[in-house]
């Protein structure tokens, strides 16, 4: 105990960079999840004690509580779990698809700029179709199964990737070519090394945004085409006025999103954990 | 000193160079006529005033930029063969880091362009972090590293290839007195051991008084040279040469450069 009132020296000042970056860690995660959670358990139990149903003036026909949509999870879970794989197929695989074709548009685009660019700006105009157009179109291409909504989801989320990708592989920073140059190192080393490398956050920034597209796309697809599905379930039970199996499928997309941006979350930080908005401080 | 010049062998050749920058009619000259030879083995300073192109200069060398008018050779060729053959390191006056990569591996980054294999160079690599006084560092990202420790990254990425030129733009300038003066000495010593060709772009009359054989010193806007002063050293022990009579007097010279022409910076008077 005697020690601590010795006046620190020059290294207990300065703490080592490890250490004082997991004390910083610790303190940030815990944070950064307390809050959130505080205010999510809040919001239940508002809603738990009919809240909002006095606010809005709703009945618990049309808004049920928590606890009975959680009974109605309970009974259906069989069901909720196997079409929550059924759309969680489709946004993952036409996320993936679409997302995967942006890319290597954009990286394509990126080694021909000047008519590259025009390619990209076109396939920009790909955000302005509507998914109420796409729906009935990719139906009659791909049948009434995954693939249709995987095409819908493909076609919302490729856009936005290829735009962003291809910015990210234009703006790098000159001199960093000069260096490259200096070097006499290739088109494709200066790609591999510097380009795509330094592309990478517009890639996990578009790849963020397509998830959360990719569930609309996914869950909207379903209720205009589908059999089975969260979105087919939803629309399904909202027309029986079964509202609280309605409101479960509410439920589990809005965890399977959440899971979903966690995930390419986790990935983001592994892959660049260089990058300034990945750093932990 | 001039008839052992004439008996070396010229280097680099800057013959007539101009150099404007921009669109016709909105042009800017960042260098205007410029002509010079840097010997084999020799130090050379490009001295002058901030925007007087003296990193215009060093990148018009290194074939990163076509001379609008005049011409380079270096070693008798176009900087074009030069550069292919990656004769030259250059130092950028920003450390210009690749963020994904840590320090050990930004210094790699040209023997991989080489297609080197891991095991020939990490012995290399060590001794290089090593001399930079980077050895605790080498695992760490650049932003994790100060400007002055970013900067000796980028020199030790520049010897990495060993190169027989070396382009540097003011390398030190961002470094404290200490690791500066460290750094010079540890520069002329390589300079001393490798017999290096090094062209040294600085704005420190006694940096480039202490380091170099020869002084360019250019004057601006726009750039040309001003005048060329032979700088005398002191043989021995250079850790002893600031104290030395002749550093002064070399000082002094250089620094009369800069007075003697009225309207020398940037059209002022001093
Ligand atoms: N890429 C460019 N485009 C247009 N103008 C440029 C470009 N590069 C340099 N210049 C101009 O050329 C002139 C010389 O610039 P340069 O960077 O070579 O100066 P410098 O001597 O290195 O200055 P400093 O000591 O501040 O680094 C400046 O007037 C600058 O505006
Ligand atoms: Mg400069």
């Amino acid at each position: 105990m005697k020690e601590m009132a010795v006046p620190q020296s020059a290294d207990n000042i300065r703490p080592k960079p490890a250490a004082l970056k997991k004390g910083r860690a610790l303190k940030s995660k815990r944070s950064a999840y307390l809050l959130p959670s505080g205010f999510g358990v809040l919001f239940l139990l508002i809603w738990q004690l009919k809240g909002f149903h006095k606010v809005f003036h709703l009945e618990q026909y049309q808004l049920p509580i928590p606890s009975s949509i959680a009974v109605s999870i309970r009974e259906n879970v069989d069901v909720l779990w196997s079409y929550s794989l059924y759309t969680g197929s489709e946004i993952v695989g036409g996320c993936l698809a679409g997302s995967l074709f942006g890319l290597i548009a954009a990286v394509a685009a990126s080694f021909f700029p000047r008519t590259g660019r025009g390619g990209i700006t076109l396939m920009a105009s790909l955000n302005a179709v509507p998914i109420v157009a796409l729906a009935p179109v990719m139906n009659n291409w791909f049948g009434d199964g995954v693939a249709s909504k995987m095409a819908i989801v493909s076609v919302m989320t490729m856009a936005t990737m290829a735009v962003s990708a291809f910015k990210g592989l234009r703006s790098i920073d000159p001199t960093s070519i000069e260096l490259m140059n200096s070097y006499a190192a290739g088109k494709f080393q200066i790609f591999a090394k510097l380009r795509f490398r330094s592309a990478l956050p517009h890639v996990f920034t578009a790849l963020k945004i397509n998830m959360s597209t990719s569930i609309i796309g996914a869950i909207v697809g379903e209720f205009f085409i589908s059999s089975r599905g969260l979105g087919y379930l939803l629309s399904d039970q909202i027309k029986l006025a079964n509202m609280p199996l309605a409101w479960s499928c509410i439920v589990i997309a809005a965890l399977l999103g959440i899971i979903l941006y966690y995930i390419v979350q986790v990935i983001e930080r592994l892959v660049i954990p260089w990058h300034i908005a990945q750093r932990k401080q | 000193m001039h008839l052992s010049q004439a008996a070396k062998k010229a280097e680099i050749i800057v013959d007539q160079v101009s150099m404007r920058f921009g669109k016709k009619g909105h042009e800017v000259t960042a260098l205007q006529n410029v002509s010079f030879k840097i010997y084999r083995n020799e130090f050379v300073s490009l001295l002058g005033p901030s925007g007087c192109g003296k990193s215009t200069l060093l990148r018009l060398m290194a074939d990163l930029l076509e001379p609008t008018e005049g011409q380079i050779m270096i070693q008798d060729e176009h900087p074009r063969e030069v550069r292919l053959r990656r004769k030259f390191g250059i130092v950028f006056q920003n450390p210009t880091l690749f963020e994904w990569r840590t320090v050990k591996q930004n210094i790699e980054l040209p023997l991989e362009v080489l297609g080197q294999k891991k095991s020939q160079y990490s012995a290399l690599t060590e001794q290089l972090i090593e001399m930079v006084g980077l050895s605790s560092f080498k695992h760490y990202y650049p932003w994790q590293l100060s400007g002055g420790m970013q900067q000796r990254v980028a020199i030790a990425r520049a010897l990495s290839l060993d190169p027989p030129i070396l382009l540097m733009d003011e390398p030190f300038s961002a470094l404290d007195e200490f690791t500066k003066e460290k750094l010079q000495l540890e520069l002329l010593e390589i300079k001393r051991k490798t017999n290096k060709t090094i062209v040294f772009v600085t704005h420190s009359i006694p940096e480039a008084v202490y380091l170099s054989d020869r002084i360019i010193v250019l004057s601006a806007h726009p750039g040309r040279v001003h005048s060329i002063v032979d700088n005398v050293r002191e043989e021995g022990d250079p850790s002893h040469i600031r104290e030395s009579e002749r550093f002064h007097e070399m000082m002094k010279t250089v620094r009369n450069c800069f007075y003697e022409e009225s309207g020398f910076l940037d059209g002022q008077t001093i």
